[in-house]
């Protein structure tokens, strides 16, 4: 009885954190800005490519002195580099188009326009234009990325605007469609061109670097281990209820995890040995998961009931690749109260570890991307170039298991008890 | 019957839709997306079920797809669990019968 009173307590915290975060998400803007990087994924996994190719071809990249890992491309390293920074070091650039394609899309626009007007109002605040043929990219990669943001969101809002308000040419109905949009779309545009060569030009306004130190306080306060924990832990609460934890947080941490990727990224292409982050990445998430869900997994496989076998059997695939619904909703872990705390805990202790062991330099940090769902023991020395990382995943998987088994064996007598109470009941409704 | 699954990023529920195929007939058509793209696709369907952990979403999703007509809800929790694509398949089917018996 008390136990059902707590979980209820669990449940309605959760559920006040889980709503506004989804009304959060729901916002257009915010989910263009989301829902935009996550298009530039084809662009920043060519760019991890490239700058692991870079890494593992340079003489002593991998962190072994001496050693190339891939000897025969030695000469050509730098050439690698020239790729990766031109989509993975250009993330600011890219975002600004997919951005205002996708805020279009969210309201119903035709996004080729949109995307054009994310480009032009991107270059042209964050640039002066190229001169004798050479174009300034500072603000191209991780100091563009909010402006970037900023620019493909508003602009396109105003253009939608002006859009819906009629202030365009009309043009005669003998006029073709096609050729009728396209002067449809030009004084919108022009007068969005207008308003940012005025910011930038005229007033000599740079916007990026304003945004920039606005936001300062938080890009720089917000990467600590605390703050880590705290975005962790709420993850797997809400899971808990049962609800896809990253997908709302998403919103409030990836525009920041990019940031640190993308700085990362222009350390690691301008040479810097010691790089200035270390939320970026999948590889430390990986960590906490590669302990908590590889151990219950292999808990459930060697189960004594067949019911729970069954499921870890379902799971063990899925969750290589780092699908966790089947065992979410399937042992379930949905208001599961036995198994929440082993949960948390583990995962906080094994983020904590992990970012520890990268803090101080023990082991490199993240500088490429990869899939979310590349499995742990390839995303960590692949996005980190540092074989050292694989360490990570026999240590995380021997706190989980020290965490996780008492808690299952609980769970695994309570679930044995209450099939026997169902047998009996089914057996006592047979004799009737 | 053309079945729409959506979930975080259409991941999980693609592994889903392998399952329903073998219980669909030849003419199904069964796919999986992620939940922001299904008020952008969900004309080109006849049902639409979201995978229990973006149920958040839910109200926003049935406004949008309310101008289609076209069903939606929520796969069950179990059968989403154990992966059991024969009962979300039927879930699917009658869905599809309440919304004809609808219209």
């Amino acid at each position: 009885m008390t136990q059902q009173k707590s979980m209820e307590k669990v449940t309605e915290i959760a559920m006040k954190i889980a709503k506004p975060l989804a009304k959060f998400g729901e916002i257009k803007g915010v989910k263009a800005v989301s829902m935009g990087l996550v298009s530039c994924m084809p662009i920043t996994i060519i760019g991890s490519i490239f700058v692991l190719l870079n890494v593992f071809s340079t003489v002593g990249g991998m962190g072994i002195p001496g050693v190339a890992f891939l000897p025969f491309f030695t000469g050509i390293a730098d050439k690698f580099a020239i790729v990766n920074n031109l989509t993975l070091n250009f993330l600011g650039f890219w975002a600004a188009l997919t951005i205002a394609q996708n805020y279009a899309e969210l309201n119903n626009y035709e996004p080729k326009t949109a995307g054009m007007i994310g480009v032009l109002t991107f270059l042209l605040i964050s640039t002066d234009g190229p001169t004798k043929g050479l174009l300034d990219s500072s603000y191209f990669g991780a100091r563009g990325l909010f402006i970037a943001m900023i620019c493909s969101v508003w602009f396109v809002k105003l253009y939608m605007y002006l859009d819906r308000k009629n202030i365009k040419i009309k043009m005669p109905d003998s006029v073709p469609p096609y050729i009728a949009s396209t002067f449809g779309s030009l004084v919108p545009i022009i007068i969005i061109t207008v308003l940012c060569f005025l910011i930038r030009e005229i007033l000599g306004i740079n916007l990026a670097n304003i945004v920039n130190n606005l936001l300062a306080p938080i890009t720089v306060n917000a990467e600590n281990p605390f703050v880590y924990s705290i975005i962790g832990a709420l993850g797997t609460l809400l899971w808990f209820c049962g609800l896809h934890g990253a997908a709302l947080l998403g919103p409030i941490t990836q525009p920041l995890t990019t940031l640190y990727m993308a700085e990362n990224v222009a350390a690691k292409a301008a040479g810097a040995s010691v790089l200035p982050h270390v939320w970026c990445g999948y590889a430390l998430g990986a960590v906490g998961f590669a302990g908590s869900f590889y151990v219950l997994t292999l808990l459930l496989c060697r189960s004594r009931l067949e019911n729970l076998r069954v499921i870890g059997k379902a799971a063990a695939v899925p969750i290589i690749f780092n699908i966790q619904e089947p065992l979410v909703f399937g042992v379930p872990l949905v208001f599961n109260g036995y198994l929440l705390v082993p949960w948390i805990l583990s995962n906080f202790v094994n983020g904590l570890i992990a970012w520890f062991m990268t803090s101080t330099n023990f082991l490199g940090k993240a500088f490429a991307d990869v899939s979310w769902a590349c499995p742990s023991f390839l995303a960590l020395p692949f996005s980190t170039g540092d074989l050292k990382t694989l360490i990570l995943i026999p240590i995380s998987f021997a706190i989980a298991y020290v965490i996780w088994k008492p808690f299952f064996v609980a769970f695994e007598n309570s679930e044995e008890a209450r099939m026997k109470a169902e047998a009996v009941a089914a057996q006592e409704e047979k004799s009737e | 019957m053309r079945i729409l699954l959506a979930c975080a990023s259409g991941c999980t529920t693609s592994l889903m839709v392998e399952r329903m195929k073998k219980f669909a007939k030849p003419e199904d058509k069964i796919e999986a997306h992620s939940v922001n793209e299904v008020p952008m696709i969900y004309k080109n369907y006849d049902v639409v079920i979201l995978g229990p952990q973006v149920r958040l979403q839910l109200d926003d999703i049935k406004k949008a797809c309310s101008k289609g007509n076209v069903p939606v809800d929520i796969i069950d929790i179990t059968a989403y669990g154990r992966m059991d694509g024969q009962r979300v398949y039927k879930q699917a089917a009658d869905m599809y019968k309440k919304g004809a018996d609808m219209k």
